[in-house]
């Protein structure tokens, strides 16, 4: 219970609001949100590291991005009662994601990742390594410009961000898989599940969208165009099954 | 103060760092509370450093804490000394705390038991800066707690530093195991190899040697609600500082700080303690007066204040 209660905050839990919260209140917390783990704050960086900070401000951005849109929050609403209907003893894929997905803390993460059925791609618990950025430096001045431009004309081509593009962006900027998963806290597999569209692999919606807005931003693209992309997808799919 | 009180409240005031404002904010509280009929007694408990009731404007008093420390004999209340404001009475520091400073545990329970038993409806405990185990035993026993803050990372380290000690002091005493105990301990330092960052990894890590232990701790965690003031602000940026940290406690801490109010950077302020008299004393209306009403009546009545 009590274990429950510290790792699976809620998108309300994580803005600090409470779930009657208005626009304008979801907005102001946001806006503390910036302040608190803005590079360099006052108020963090004795407790969190740099990327630490960086981290929990991508998570709560997506917290913001979901409940500051009417709809996507209607969805987020309801499936947070739908999962509070469930007994509590079930603890759900999607509550060990909320886990993972705060866990700033290694061990945290390691023991999420350690309860779910590790996918046979990931690197099996193999030690958590510390919470750092690692995105590849590009290699020389000139040549990096090229291939942004490139970057950016293909992006620009783009006209539906599948799970395809995202791989392909992924590549162009040369960042791993690996790289991602320990940018975007999210387990290496789940990127997978992602990029391959493999739907039935992946955890409730409401995260999915999470994931992908979080991908997106790491990769520089337009988080809430891909996400909404990328749903209408899944969404897509879920019909035909 | 012929009557018995029932309902009594401490308040402890802190904060870790020194000369932030803590016996300015203490002094003026006390002042506020006796003002509104309320019989109250401040307690100097910076021990080492009393300074408490000069802030009040009268002389050094001749009775003081080391007098109820040293003579067996004495009460608490044989060493009040009454103040210029009719309900509120002080108990005096001394100055040479040498001997008093780091009393004998023995003592530090009996002045704790006489600290509860005053009757007054409220009790202002001014503490000292540190985190000393004494100090964190005072703002433990405050039903109210409070940290004195200003908008730089020396006083918002400190007071982090000491958010983290008292609570872990608080979680200590609570639990019996040795074992769990032992947890405790080696989680108060940054680098354990426990990897126990924050106390919500603590209590997680306690459910796996006790579950029982785990909930009490928890519970003991959520009723922590530390109260902050942020002193001599200068710019606005400065209060968003106030709401940020808030904001970093609960997730970091997992605890809810009440924000009750913050005082400008005041030249008012700093002349009324050269004047050796509380800016709220003689029906002073300026701002930072009234900021320090907002602030007690945010304290008294379980209040904060809120982003605009
Ligand atoms: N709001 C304010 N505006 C201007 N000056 C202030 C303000 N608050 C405090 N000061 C200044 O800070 C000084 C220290 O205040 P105070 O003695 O209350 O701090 P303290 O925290 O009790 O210090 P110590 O740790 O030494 O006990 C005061 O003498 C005053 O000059
Ligand atoms: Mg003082």
């Amino acid at each position: 219970m009590v274990t429950k209660s510290v790792k699976s905050q809620d998108y309300y839990e994580m803005l600090g609001i409470s779930r009657s919260a208005n626009q304008e209140d979801i907005r102001k917390a946001y806006e503390i949100c910036k302040h608190t783990y803005q590079d360099d704050s006052l108020a963090t960086y004795s407790l969190y590291s740099e990327d630490e900070n960086r981290q929990l401000f991508i998570l709560i951005t997506e917290a913001y991005e979901i409940l500051i849109d009417p709809s996507s929050r209607k969805e987020y609403d309801s499936y947070l009662s739908r999962k509070e209907g469930r007994t509590r003893e079930t603890t759900g894929e999607g509550e060990r994601m909320v886990a993972s997905m705060i866990g700033v803390n290694s061990q945290m993460r390691e023991e999420s990742r350690a309860a779910s059925n590790e996918p046979p791609t990931g690197d099996k618990l193999a030690p958590t390594p510390a919470i750092e950025a690692k995105v590849k430096p590009a290699q020389a001045p000139e040549l990096a410009k090229e291939s942004a431009a490139r970057v950016e004309n293909f992006i620009e081509s783009v006209e539906e961000f599948t799970g395809q593009v995202l791989k392909k962006v992924r590549e162009f900027r040369g960042i791993s898989l690996e790289d991602l998963a320990d940018i975007t806290k999210i387990r290496k597999a789940y990127l997978v599940y992602l990029e391959e569209e493999n739907f039935k692999f992946l955890p409730a919606p409401v995260y999915i969208k999470g994931f992908v807005a979080n991908v997106a931003t790491t990769l520089e693209l337009p988080a809430k165009q891909v996400a909404d992309d990328y749903m209408q997808r899944y969404n897509a799919g879920q019909e035909e099954i | 103060m012929g009557q018995l009180i029932n309902k009594k409240d401490i308040i402890a005031i802190g904060g870790g760092k020194g000369g932030v404002g803590k016996s300015f904010l203490a002094s003026n509280l006390g002042v506020i509370l006796a003002k509104n009929n309320n019989p109250s007694v401040l307690v100097d408990a910076d021990l080492g450093g009393a300074n408490l009731h000069t802030c009040l404007g009268i002389p050094t008093p001749t009775v003081t804490l080391s007098d109820f420390v040293n003579d067996s004999s004495l009460k608490l209340e044989d060493v009040l000394v009454r103040t210029p404001e009719k309900n509120l009475m002080l108990i005096s520091g001394a100055q040479d705390f040498l001997g008093i400073a780091n009393p004998k545990y023995s003592q530090k329970i009996k002045l704790l038991r006489s600290i509860q038993a005053l009757n007054a409806s409220y009790i202002i405990l001014d503490l000292g800066a540190g985190t000393s185990l004494n100090t964190l035993d005072f703002f433990l026993i405050a039903d109210k707690g409070v940290l004195v803050i200003i908008p730089e990372p020396t006083s918002i380290e400190n007071a982090y530093r000491f958010i983290k000690s008292a609570l872990y002091r608080k979680l200590k005493l609570l639990s019996t195991d040795v074992k769990v105990k032992e947890v405790i301990e080696k989680a108060m330092t940054k680098k354990n190899d426990l990897g126990i960052g924050t106390p919500l990894d603590l209590i997680d890590y306690i459910a796996k040697i006790d579950k029982d232990v785990s909930e009490l701790l928890f519970d003991a965690l959520n009723k922590f609600r530390p109260r902050i003031v942020l002193n001599q602000v200068r710019t606005v940026q400065d209060i968003r500082t106030g709401f940020a940290m808030q904001n970093a406690c609960q997730r970091y801490f997992g605890i809810k700080v009440d924000f009750l109010g913050y005082i400008e950077n005041d030249e008012q302020v700093w002349q009324s303690i050269r004047k050796r008299q509380p800016i709220t004393q003689n029906g002073n209306y300026s701002k930072s007066a009234r900021s320090l009403r907002t602030i007690a009546y945010n304290l008294l009545n379980d209040l904060e204040i809120r982003p605009e």
